[in-house]
């Protein structure tokens, strides 16, 4: 038995899990191999590839904290699940 | 070989395209969820870390001189390596607008042009301002110079935007460092900063007049919108000269932009005075331009361009507008009249750069060459211009300036340059107007040089060399041209009549130094009426000068009475009517003493005396 408060993070843990997969497929992370030497060649080249670089670290990294997030959502619905079941045992207590 | 830049344009293109792609992917990807709140601030980043790369590659791919090359086919990835390849084979490569600008070498002189211009737009400003960047600059606008069609293909790879971004960039150090405009001085003694703006202005000048009509027209706008006013001024004083590149209309809009934008509170800082004189010098440059910029640009502006900049420019430019090569003096009125009307309602400026006397307003020096060849039409006599062989000039208003002009010649006066100016020119059309015999020219020209006379004793001038000089000359063209002197006896009556009491005694006894028994004895003058008026004029200057009420001259004795009553008693009766006369008006023993010294050097110059021995005894 899960709580309605459970269900809720639980969707949106997944939400965020979609949307991490959806940055690790970014095309931006592809990028490079449309900027190689048989693109172009020079300082411009190097500096690009090196910018390239910088924005995938940070899409990736995004990517992770997505995940990140995913997974405290998801253990806050577990603890919301096991304190609505705590409740409910006590409730038959009485 | 670090400088150069390969690429494949059309894989430049897809790689944009799918830079913007991959943007917006990265822009939808994250949700706003607040559990996502640090996920969206990294991927901002990373469009952050990519977002000058779109423009930068529309630039790159833009270049023209790559055109249809791949990096592939020189068969290395060494750039070095590629680079030789390319120009072995004909071909020229563009500069890498991220390293330092290299020299380019073995290129002729239009993809020279092209190259340095694509370069230039590509560039960072920051890396256009460094030193080495300047030198090369110049050097590369040397070579595009040489070759008129180079200046096209440069300005065309350049494009307006940077062009103009480039000459605003070049000033800008003046407005940090004000004395990099007089220091820093080429070998010519050209302000550094500003010899590649000239440099630019004569390519520029010389793509305009080889592009007339919309190409030239369209960079009218920025260039009027979007420049600083030194920048906007030099660049186009530098082809100014070209035939075809600038209209007169053109010179007329850029020099009042860049007087506009320098602003009222701003013309005392060093790089607004250069610009201001730059704007001043570009329009001495045209004498159309010029008069129509006095005639036409609004009030503030005018008065500010004839007080606040370089008085040589300002002299120059207002040559200019009555140049007469260009103009005949009827054409000068409408701006001549409004310099008079606004220099002569300001407040003079009083500062360092003006030099003028606090205490004492005054025009700055020079100016007095402008006005003097319109002496004739400033004093509303303007029949003799005809006396030059010009048509009498159109001037409409005849008496209006007379006050204004009296005003501006007492502002000028203050300056030793300036009567000996307006004097020399006083006498030409005196000397002319004599050696034509008409009375009514004579008597205007002799108002014109009263006028000025005046002037002088409203300001206590020592008379000037060419004041007697002037009446010298005028005496000896009088006795050469054989003019008669009793026809001008009511005129020389209004010229001493106009000058201080020791200037008539000066002029009266001058007189006697010519031979004037027999000049009087063959035109048969009438000496005791020449005594008679000279008497009276002098007296009326005296008053003047004493600040005395003019005396009413009565009309001159008859020769009856001078027959019935003799010599003696007409002159004692004149001078006791005089006499009577200063005695009514409050003079006292003093006052009495010089009005007889006065008359008693009167008399002896003409023979008036009342001895009776004399001309016609």
């Amino acid at each position: 038995m899960t709580s309605p408060h459970a269900d809720q993070l639980r969707a949106r843990a997944l939400a965020l899990r979609n949307q991490a997969r959806n940055l690790d497929d970014a095309k931006l992370l592809s990028l490079h191999l449309r900027a190689g030497i048989d693109v172009w060649i020079g300082p411009t080249a190097t500096v690009f590839l090196h910018d390239l670089s910088t924005a995938a670290h940070h899409v990736r990294t995004a990517a992770q904290d997505l995940r990140e997030a995913a997974r405290s959502l998801e253990q806050q619905a577990m603890a919301a699940d096991s304190a609505a079941l705590v409740g409910s045992r006590a409730g038959g207590a009485f | 070989m670090g400088g150069q830049l390969a690429f494949d344009r059309d894989a430049i293109n897809v790689l944009r395209m799918h830079l913007r792609g991959a943007f917006n992917e990265i822009d939808r990807a994250i949700g706003g969820d607040s559990a996502a709140a640090t996920a969206r601030t990294r991927a901002k980043r990373a469009i952050w870390a990519l977002d000058a790369w779109p423009a930068r590659l529309a630039d790159i791919s833009g270049c023209g001189v790559m055109y249809g090359y791949r990096p592939s086919e020189p068969g290395s990835g060494l750039i070095a390596d590629a680079y030789f390849n390319l120009l072995a084979g004909g071909r020229t490569m563009v500069v890498d607008p991220l390293a330092t600008i290299a020299a380019m070498q073995d290129v002729d002189a239009i993809t020279r042009a092209r190259l340095v211009g694509e370069t230039l737009r590509a560039a960072d400003l920051d890396e256009l301002a460094l030193a080495e960047t300047k030198l090369w600059l110049r050097e590369q606008l040397t070579v595009i110079e040489s070759a008129p069609a180079a200046g096209t293909a440069f300005m065309r790879a350049v494009g307006v935007e940077r062009f103009l971004e480039l000459n605003n960039l070049y000033v800008s150090p003046a407005r940090t460092h004000p004395l990099v405009v007089t220091h820093d001085l080429m070998p010519d003694g050209t302000p550094e900063l500003l010899a590649t703006i000239d440099a630019l202005g004569r390519v520029f000048g010389t793509y305009r007049a080889a592009n007339p009509g919309r190409e030239q027209a369209n960079w009218n706008e920025p260039l009027l919108t979007s420049m600083e006013p030194l920048a906007l001024a030099r660049l186009v004083r530098a082809g100014v000269g070209i035939d075809g590149a600038w209209s007169d209309r053109d010179v007329q809009l850029a020099a009042t932009t860049a007087l506009e934008g320098i602003g009222p509170g701003f013309v005392r800082e060093p790089i607004n005075a250069v610009a201001g004189a730059e704007a001043l010098w570009l329009l001495a440059a045209r004498p159309t331009a010029a008069q129509a910029f006095l005639e036409e640009a609004e009030r503030s502006i005018v008065e500010s361009a004839l007080l606040h900049f370089d008085s040589a420019a300002r002299n120059a430019m207002l040559f200019s507008s009555v140049d007469d090569r260009v103009f005949q003096a009827g054409d000068v009125q409408l701006s001549m009249q409004r310099v008079i009307d606004i220099l002569t309602s300001t407040d003079l400026p009083i500062g360092r750069y003006d030099a003028l006397d606090p205490f004492r307003p005054s025009l700055p020096t020079g100016i007095a060459a402008y006005f003097a060849p319109f002496l004739p039409e400033l004093f509303g006599a303007n029949d003799l211009r005809t006396l030059t062989g010009e048509s009498a000039s159109a001037w409409s208003s005849s008496t209006g300036l007379g006050a204004d002009a009296a005003q501006l010649f007492v502002l000028m006066g203050h300056h030793a340059d300036s009567f000996p100016i307006l004097s020399e020119a006083a006498n030409l059309y005196f000397g002319l107007a004599i050696t034509s015999g008409d009375v009514g020219l004579i008597e205007d020209s002799g108002r014109i040089i009263s006028s000025l006379l005046e002037v002088q004793n409203h300001l206590n001038l020592t008379k000037t060399e060419e004041y007697h000089s002037f009446v010298d000359w005028s005496r000896s063209v009088a006795a050469g041209a054989g003019v008669s002197l009793l026809e001008e006896v009511p005129f020389l009556g209004k010229l001493v009549g106009a000058a201080d009491a020791v200037g008539i005694v000066d002029w009266a006894l001058g007189i006697d130094s010519l031979d004037l028994h027999d000049e009087f004895a063959r035109m048969e003058f009438d000496q005791v009426a020449l005594s008679f008026t000279l008497g009276w004029s002098a007296v009326a200057a005296w008053a003047s000068y004493k600040h005395l009420p003019m005396p009413i001259i009565p009309p001159p004795p008859t020769n009856d009475a001078e027959a019935g009553e003799g010599g003696t008693d007409v002159i004692d009766q004149r001078d006791d009517g005089i006499i009577a006369w200063a005695k009514s008006r409050g003079a006292g023993p003093h006052d009495i003493e010089e009005i007889e010294a006065i008359l008693r050097s009167v008399d002896a110059a003409t023979g008036g005396n009342s001895g009776g021995s004399y001309l016609f005894g």
